[in-house]
């Protein structure tokens, strides 16, 4: 089942540029959707809409295959949400933060201690918020999302300003929702290293236009593709036109010669071309593109 | 009908911990603690005649001040703390993602901000005699621990009170929806507390239409205008409930439309 989906969806806050352009989000129930692009791509304005908090025409986001619109009550009661900055207010303890949504949701008051253990904040739940360093305020804007075992998870940069235990903190946490209690989860990032451990789905975003979607897997295999072949020989021009022959791809770079990997026969195919014409061969070494680099290049584009 | 009641008591969780909550325990001390401190320091001029109920000067007193100088002002800070609590705390997005609909949210902030002002009455009675038994005890001369006040007279001050703050009630709930800086509905009402000043000296027959001056009306009717009675409400409590019908329909329709968390 298809949990959000928009089609074409477009926005823009004056008349002028547009900031999102034909947006079609697909995010299937079970899976951990990592929303990603650069500051500015308009991510948080695609999330501002999804929640209902910017206004959108008919028809053009569906949550739960109901639309937003015409069912926003019944939408918003299976969804828990976190945007930006969690929304907390500071002069209460995180327990009667807790107790609000509670309460406007109708959970049950027992939820409230089973949140907290589970965000790990019981002994600071007494503690007024404003006490709370980013990391702990975190940890309840998304105890807060999961009240009424949402079954569908929103959050906007919930790692963004943490630490790296705390960005890990929060990634094993929601890698155990999703897995324990099957809950489905969209998360927006501008870096793609955090979130790369535990998403199962991208869509990146770059200039309000989506540049990719699809499976993680399918990112990977991006990478896989654009792995090359760096190799250094006793005459590089001459590697070059005996290799261009059989690997049209083959380019020059400096002190080195370049081609795009394939597989390791490859490179044992290479290695016997070039020794049989003489030419002595100093390094041979195949380079990946990290994701992080595939991601940039993609937004760049 | 249960959901509006739990929405309405989150608001009260809200704003615990917050000034306005002190705001209306101290509101309601402050007044009867001064006029009593006055009674006290000025017994001497205060002794009662015979036969003379030393009550009435001591309501005379309490309600003028409530009126004059405490309960436009006091009603003003209240409502700008109340709504402040959300946009302070940039919560507006949260509510807004809550299952619940924008008009539940809009009727139990301003059902929550009336109750706020019913409860400063609810304090201020019993302080108020509270204060005056008190004043009786430390000095006996002035007899009011001999004379009981007027119970009823106290409820309809409080209640006709209430009334002729409505109509500023309803403008400032607008003015906080609308300006997330509580410094400017509070700038504007200190502005309105100088026009009101300048329309009660310059004893213009304006001051009936402008919402500002109505509490102090309802206390000490302006003496230059005649009163005009409808049913158990003067002209000027009349033309309150109408402003704050006008004034909840504007921040209603804006707070549906325009709006933004």
């Amino acid at each position: 089942m298809t949990l959000i989906e928009t089609q074409n969806l477009d926005f823009s806050f004056n008349k002028g540029e547009a900031v999102l352009k034909g947006i079609n989000l697909n995010v299937k129930e079970g899976s951990i959707y990592g929303f990603l692009g650069p500051n500015g791509s308009g991510k948080t304005t695609t999330i501002r809409l999804l929640l209902g908090l910017l206004p959108s025409k008919k028809d053009k986001i569906k949550l739960f295959g109901q639309n937003l619109q015409a069912d926003r009550i019944s939408i918003f009661s299976k969804i828990g949400s976190l945007i930006e900055q969690p929304s907390l207010y500071e002069h209460l303890s995180g327990f009667d933060n807790l107790e609000i949504t509670r309460r406007i949701r109708n959970a049950s008051k027992n939820r409230i201690d089973k949140v907290l253990q589970l965000v790990d904040l019981k002994p600071a739940s007494q503690r007024k918020v404003r006490e709370y360093s980013l990391g702990m305020k975190q940890r309840l804007g998304l105890a807060i999302a999961l009240i009424t075992e949402p079954e569908l998870v929103i959050l906007d940069e919930p790692v963004n300003g943490l630490d790296p235990n705390g960005i890990i903190e929060i990634r094993e946490l929601l890698l155990k929702l999703n897995k324990e209690n099957g809950i489905t989860i969209f998360l927006s990032s501008h870096l793609l290293s955090e979130i790369e451990k535990i998403v199962t789905h991208v869509g990146v975003l770059s200039k309000g236009e989506m540049v990719f979607q699809g499976r993680y897997n399918d990112l990977k295999e991006l990478q896989n593709n654009s792995a090359t072949i760096h190799i250094e020989t006793s005459d590089n021009q001459k590697s070059l036109d005996m290799l261009a022959r059989k690997y049209p791809s083959t380019f020059s770079e400096n002190s080195h010669i370049g081609l795009r990997y394939q597989n390791k026969e490859q490179i044992a195919t290479i290695c016997r071309i070039l020794v049989e014409s003489s030419i002595d061969v100093y390094r041979m070494q195949v380079v990946d593109k990290d994701l992080e680099n595939i991601f940039l290049e993609i937004t760049k584009n | 009908m249960q959901n509006i009641i739990k929405v309405i008591s989150t608001e009260f969780l809200k704003s615990k911990k917050t000034f306005a909550w002190w705001l209306v325990i101290l509101g309601a001390g402050f007044m009867p603690a001064f006029v009593s401190f006055v009674f006290l320091s000025k017994w001497k001029h205060l002794v009662p005649q015979q036969g003379h109920n030393p009550w009435e000067d001591f309501t005379e007193m309490s309600s003028k001040g409530l009126g004059f100088l405490y309960m436009p002002f006091f009603v003003v800070l209240l409502t700008c703390l109340f709504l402040n609590i959300e946009h302070k705390n940039n919560t507006w997005k949260h509510v807004f993602t809550l299952p619940v609909s924008k008009n539940y949210v809009y009727f139990s902030k301003l059902t929550a901000l009336l109750l706020f002002i019913i409860m400063f009455y609810i304090l201020y009675i019993p302080i108020w005699i509270g204060c005056g038994f008190m004043v009786g005890l430390i000095k006996p001369e002035l007899q009011l621990t001999t004379y009981v006040p007027d119970y009823l007279l106290l409820l309809s001050i409080c209640f006709h009170s209430f009334i002729a703050s409505l109509g500023i009630v309803a403008i400032h709930f607008w003015l906080s929806l609308r300006f997330k800086n509580m410094i400017i509905p509070i700038s504007i009402a200190v502005l309105c507390g100088i026009i009101w000043v300048a329309l009660y000296q310059g004893r213009s027959e304006q001051i009936n239409y402008f919402p500002y001056s109505y509490n102090y009306s309802t206390v000490s009717p302006p003496n230059w205008i005649t009163l005009k009675m409808f049913g158990i409400f003067p002209q000027h409590e009349l033309f309150s409930i109408l402003y704050f019908i006008i004034f909840s329909i504007l921040s209603h329709r804006y707070f549906m439309r325009s709006f933004k968390s």
